[in-house]
């Protein structure tokens, strides 16, 4: 089973992680954005709502050049000395001419590109802004135009003393009169409380932009009456530092956010994929041995419980599987044993009575030969699955593998007087393993080793115990296994050479047979690497003290 | 030399009691595992042979109360299982030997001459044909006077043949039996070796004293 480890997008703790990164990341750069977004627009409402107004106010009626000198210092007093350029006005009247422009209008923007006011223009029929209520806090003094007469509206209202007209770039010190209205009063420039709500004006509906001059931006909009076009703009310049400090504050956020969120996730999903580990470690030591383990219950959580439930449950219809695979080899072999042990009985008894050196003697020789051969296939298949299903057991005892193979080379000797035979046996190697199967196995290589050589060829023995651990090997020369056949030749029933095999072997269990013995004796057989013409295999089992 | 052969499959009985009558046994052939156990109980058996897989009683619960009644008749498990466990359980519950199915009746009967020595106390370590002699202790091959040196497999084949001499083995049997279950049996590995054995016995004595019976196998000529 995999591990988690951190390679690659195999874990599946650190795509949980970046998972919740890009996830929480879109969502929060999408927030920003539509916050951001959503401020910039209430703010420039806001500053087109102030424009309105105070055109609307002062569009109510028609006033001189005096009135917006007026205007102009007492919105220079409201938006602070400091600011230089922190509004624009241009007023137009009628025939294109220029009754009030702003000393610091920039050059870039002529005033002929803003519409003088004409009978063609369209008006809409506008109510005034009502009249504040809560005055401020310090009364103004009274006006005497104001004073004179109630009812009368601004535009029949006496014009207030001429003031100095300002040296250009630089502003005159607002009036005494503008000081005292308190700063938030902006809209103070609207007429004072107690008079009547101004009569309907005609207006231009106003036109609303954001242009760029004199090296910043303006907020501009353009209103009018028949009379006279209003050209009001305020500077963007604090509006804009205020979204820079929005846009750098989300910067700033956005990816702290993301790095703890990054770690959450990566500290949750460690924290989720626990019952998994150990459900992992459980299911880790249930092999085809041990079968009947069954993973604890997990009781933290309550998906992890019907995971657990789920695999326990699957183990327990792999175990009914396993046993009953291997009670049905155990039946079978015993089924097939007793008609086997008749007909190799009754064989046995017909050539001991037969006529010695009759055909019948001979027949029945040959037919216990074929219950011999049927009686080792039977053998190696029910082997096979018992130790398919981790039930192979091992009558372990000392053997001294160096006299067995003794004998295996002496056999090979006499099993092909035309090949040579070398052998480099260490002297008394011992193992503690089940001598009849290991016997098996090493008949089984030596057999392969001269049954698959060519005339004339050589078979050789190696035996060498080496920290720990003793190994055979076999070596021959012949036409040597195809590389495509290299991984499959421990296959079951898997034959080198299909055509000449079938005769001399009956079935191709040998190997894989010898496979799982060697492995159950916690030891390893391999197919060695060699030049052509040569074929090697190795056993390796581990070693016992003599 | 009694026997209680208890085998629930006919012909598996008939022929054990057909080779062990031939070897001057005598023999009693159950096939049912209750009258076995009334049989075990009643009467008296020099050996039982036992088959585990048996109708009614079956053999390991009959072992198991002949033991507890303290019956020490030697009993011989025949078992066609040959699972590591089943045996164990047979051994530790008092059997005295077994057999895994299938099994050759000479086999058997070697099993049986090998209990009944070890019941009279008389342990045969030595194997006599004719002038020769094979001590199965020490491994050393007498004829007469000369001492015959055998590799290890030709020991066991010689020793193999001299259990009982005039009885005619095949390759295929002396292939199992001696090389073990697997080797191939379409070598001529068993005559290769039988030319040799003869080779060295001829040097230290005149007598043939093993036969080839053709076309199937070999024997040790009964003298």
């Amino acid at each position: 089973m995999t591990r988690w480890s951190l390679r690659g997008t195999r874990s599946f703790r650190l795509r949980i992680a970046l998972l919740s990164v890009v996830v929480s990341g879109v969502l929060l750069a999408a927030f920003g954005g539509w916050t951001w977004i959503v401020f910039q627009r209430m703010n420039l409402r806001r500053i087109d709502d102030e424009i309105r107004q105070l055109g609307h106010r002062h569009l109510s009626a028609n006033q001189g050049p005096e009135h917006w000198e007026r205007v102009e210092e007492s919105l220079q007093f409201f938006l602070g000395e400091k600011e230089e350029d922190a509004f624009l006005l241009l007023v137009k009247g009628r025939d294109n001419v220029v009754l009030h422009r702003s000393a610091n209008w920039p050059e870039d923007l002529p005033p002929e590109s803003f519409p003088a006011p004409s009978d063609t223009d369209e008006y809409m029929r506008v109510q005034p802004p009502p009249l504040r209520d809560g005055g401020p806090p310090e009364p103004p003094p009274p006006d005497p135009a104001q004073s004179a007469g109630e009812g009368r509206s601004d535009f029949d209202r006496a014009p207030p003393p001429p003031q100095p007209q300002p040296p250009p770039g630089r502003r005159a010190p607002p009036s005494a009169r503008d000081h005292y209205r308190p700063r938030e009063d902006r809209a103070g420039l609207l007429p004072l409380p107690g008079q009547p709500p101004p009569a309907p004006v005609h207006l231009r509906a106003p036109e609303f932009s954001t242009r760029n001059a004199g090296g910043q931006s303006w907020r501009m909009g353009v209103l009018g009456n028949p009379n006279v076009t209003l050209a009001l703009a305020f500077s963007m310049s604090r509006f804009d530092a205020d979204m820079v400090q929005v846009r750098r504050a989300f910067l700033l956020a956005i990816p702290v956010a993301l790095v703890l969120i990054a770690v959450g996730g990566w500290l949750i999903s460690q924290r989720a994929l626990h019952p998994i580990k150990a459900l992992t470690r459980a299911a880790e030591t249930i092999t085809a041995k041990g079968l009947d383990q069954r993973i604890p219950a997990e009781k933290e959580a309550i998906e992890f419980t019907r995971l657990t439930t789920v695999f326990n449950e699957m183990l327990d219809r792999l175990e009914k599987s396993f046993n009953q695979a291997v009670r049905f080899s155990a039946d079978a072999a015993h089924e097939l044993k007793t008609p086997l042990t008749i007909l190799q009985g009754r064989l046995e008894q017909a050539i001991q009575e037969a006529q010695p050196d009759s055909d019948q003697q001979r027949v029945c020789s040959q037919l216990l030969a074929e219950v011999q051969r049927l009686k080792a296939i039977i053998r190696k298949l029910l082997l096979l699955s018992l130790a398919d299903a981790g039930q192979l057991k091992l009558n372990r005892q000392p053997l001294n593998l160096t006299e067995t193979l003794q004998a295996v080379c002496e056999d090979a000797e006499v099993l092909a007087p035309h090949l040579t035979v070398e052998k480099k046996l260490t002297p008394d190697v011992w193992i503690h393993a089940d001598a009849h199967l290991i016997r098996q196995v090493v008949q089984n290589l030596t057999q392969n080793a001269v049954k698959f050589n060519r005339p004339g060829g050589s078979v050789k023995f190696w035996l060498k115990e080496k920290r720990g651990a003793v190994r055979f090997t076999v070596a021959n020369t012949g036409p040597g296994i195809p590389p495509e056949d290299r991984g499959r030749i421990f296959e079951r029933f898997y034959r080198a050479d299909k055509a000449r095999s079938r005769r001399i072997d009956g079935v191709g269990l040998g190997l894989s047979l010898s496979r799982e013995i060697v492995r159950a004796h916690h030891g390893e057989i391999r197919l060695e690497d060699t030049p052509d013409g040569i074929t090697a295999f190795s056993m390796t089992l581990p070693a016992t003290k003599a | 030399m009694k026997v209680l052969v208890v085998e629930d499959e006919k012909q598996v009985a008939a022929f054990i009691r057909k080779g062990l009558e031939e070897q001057g046994f005598c023999v009693e052939v159950t096939h049912d595992g209750d009258e076995a156990y009334a049989l075990a109980t009643t009467q008296q058996y020099d050996v039982v042979v036992l088959d585990i897989m048996l109708p009614g009683r079956d053999g390991l619960s009959i072992l198991k109360n002949l033991r507890k009644q303290r019956n020490a008749v030697p009993v011989i498990l025949l078992t066609a299982r040959a699972e590591l466990d089943e045996r164990i359980e047979g051994l530790n519950l008092g059997a005295d030997d077994y057999l895994t199915k299938p099994f050759y009746v000479e086999e058997l009967i070697a099993r049986l001459h090998a209990l009944a020595r070890r019941a009279s106390g008389t342990q045969l370590s030595v194997l006599q044909v004719g002038d020769l002699v094979v001590n199965l202790i020490t491994r050393e091959v007498k004829r007469g006077d000369h001492t015959i040196r055998l590799t290890a497999r030709e020991f066991g084949l010689l020793e193999y043949l001299m259990r009982s001499p005039g009885r005619v083995y095949t390759r295929t049997q002396i292939i199992e039996h001696v090389w073990g279950y697997d080797f191939d049996p379409e070598t001529n590995l068993v005559d290769v070796y039988i030319q040799r054995l003869r080779k060295k016995m001829a040097a230290a004595g005149q007598q043939p004293l093993i036969e080839t019976v053709r076309g199937v196998g070999y024997r040790c000529t009964k003298l």
